[in-house]
């Protein structure tokens, strides 16, 4: 299920905030990832691959959060440094996750690939108790007791798009 | 039969500027320029070269820029993941062709050549470059595009395309005229 099916099933929820009986059971396939201490999760369909030891390139002009790219079997990705995104701070990480765009070539630098998770979408929340938790990501579970934040891609790229506007 | 493309390369910090040879309809030993104050550009050169503006060669006044500072626009140093490597001091261990070599290639002496190019609505560029450089060619399937995300802010800089080396090298390739901080790119000065 992609995120924006995920929003598309939470924002169909009651106003009495109950998901319907259907919704409720459903569930939501995952894969998550962190970047230092930071959770993160993404439809497995949107992972091309996961690469690592590669060497970053850095390139100008670009914003912090935009290390440089990366050469994942010849061809350039560009390389977003999330942590950066989300709390200001550099993370040296030695895989990337390589992302699997129509258009564009984009890998998310990572520390650790953790698993692929199966959530009750009753479980997952749109609710965002930061700014860029609010702008960078579509909805929120917990994991283990800790908070994972499901990525909107087009969002991160939409903010690259608007910082080198 | 695989389409070449032959360039010039220089190196730059811990990676490769390459200029399409094909941009360039000569290029000069530095020592058949003059800049407008009466000095040869190996005179110049000496001296660190300042703020070129415009430049006599084959008979006719070209605006000149320097291939250095393009290069450095190009070297992010503060995007660096790692530690900053060391800039090499010696380009690949490359000796300038001889004919580009206003100096003749001798000893300590500075090196520079002019590239000269002719641009859409009449204009002239010479590209000055002071440092060595190889003459290579690559199979033009070589060469690739900039990750979408990032094409139109790098060319802007006059970043065309890149190449990685089999040494795991970076390769830029620069296009002069499209970089705004170029005279002729018609921005900045």
């Amino acid at each position: 299920m992609k995120s924006t099916e995920i929003i598309d099933a939470l924002e169909a929820v009651d106003d009495d905030g109950d998901l319907g009986q259907t919704q409720a059971a459903a569930t939501s396939r995952l894969f998550v990832f962190s970047v230092g201490e930071l959770l993160f999760a993404l439809p497995p369909e949107v992972i091309r691959e996961i690469v690592a030891g590669l060497e970053v390139y850095p390139l100008p002009a670009c914003p912090p959060y935009v290390p440089g790219l990366i050469n994942s079997h010849g061809e350039p990705h560009t390389v977003f440094d999330l942590r950066v995104l989300f709390e200001n701070e550099r993370q040296a990480v030695d895989k990337f996750l390589v992302l699997k765009l129509d258009d564009d070539s984009v890998a998310f630098g990572c520390s650790d690939v953790n698993e692929i998770v199966e959530v009750k979408l009753s479980e997952i929340s749109t609710f965002a108790d930061t700014e860029a938790e609010g702008r960078f990501c579509s909805a929120l579970f917990q994991l283990d007791g800790r908070q994972v934040m499901i990525l909107s891609v087009s969002h991160v790229l939409a903010q690259l798009e608007h910082d080198l506007g | 039969m695989a389409e070449k493309v032959e360039v010039f390369s220089f190196a730059y910090r811990d990676f490769e500027v390459l200029i399409n040879a094909a941009d360039y309809f000569a290029l000069v030993p530095g020592a058949e320029c003059s800049l407008d104050d009466g000095r040869s550009l190996a005179d110049a050169a000496e001296t660190g070269l300042p703020a070129l503006d415009w430049l006599t060669a084959k008979g006719q006044r070209y605006q000149a820029c320097l291939l250095e500072p393009l290069a450095a626009r190009l070297a992010a140093p503060t995007a660096r993941l790692a530690a900053p490597t060391a800039e090499r001091s010696d380009p690949s261990g490359a000796q300038p062709d001889a004919t580009a070599n206003g100096n003749g290639g001798g000893g300590e002496a500075i090196i520079t050549c002019a590239f000269l190019m002719r641009l859409e609505g009449g204009r002239s560029l010479a590209v000055v470059a002071t440092r060595g450089f190889e003459l290579k060619e690559y199979d033009l399937a070589d060469f690739r595009l900039v990750p979408r995300s990032l094409r139109a802010r790098l060319g802007t800089l006059g970043l065309l395309c890149l190449r990685f080396e089999t040494d795991g090298r970076l390769q830029l390739m620069l296009y002069p005229p499209s970089s705004r901080f170029c005279p002729a790119g018609g921005e900045l000065k």
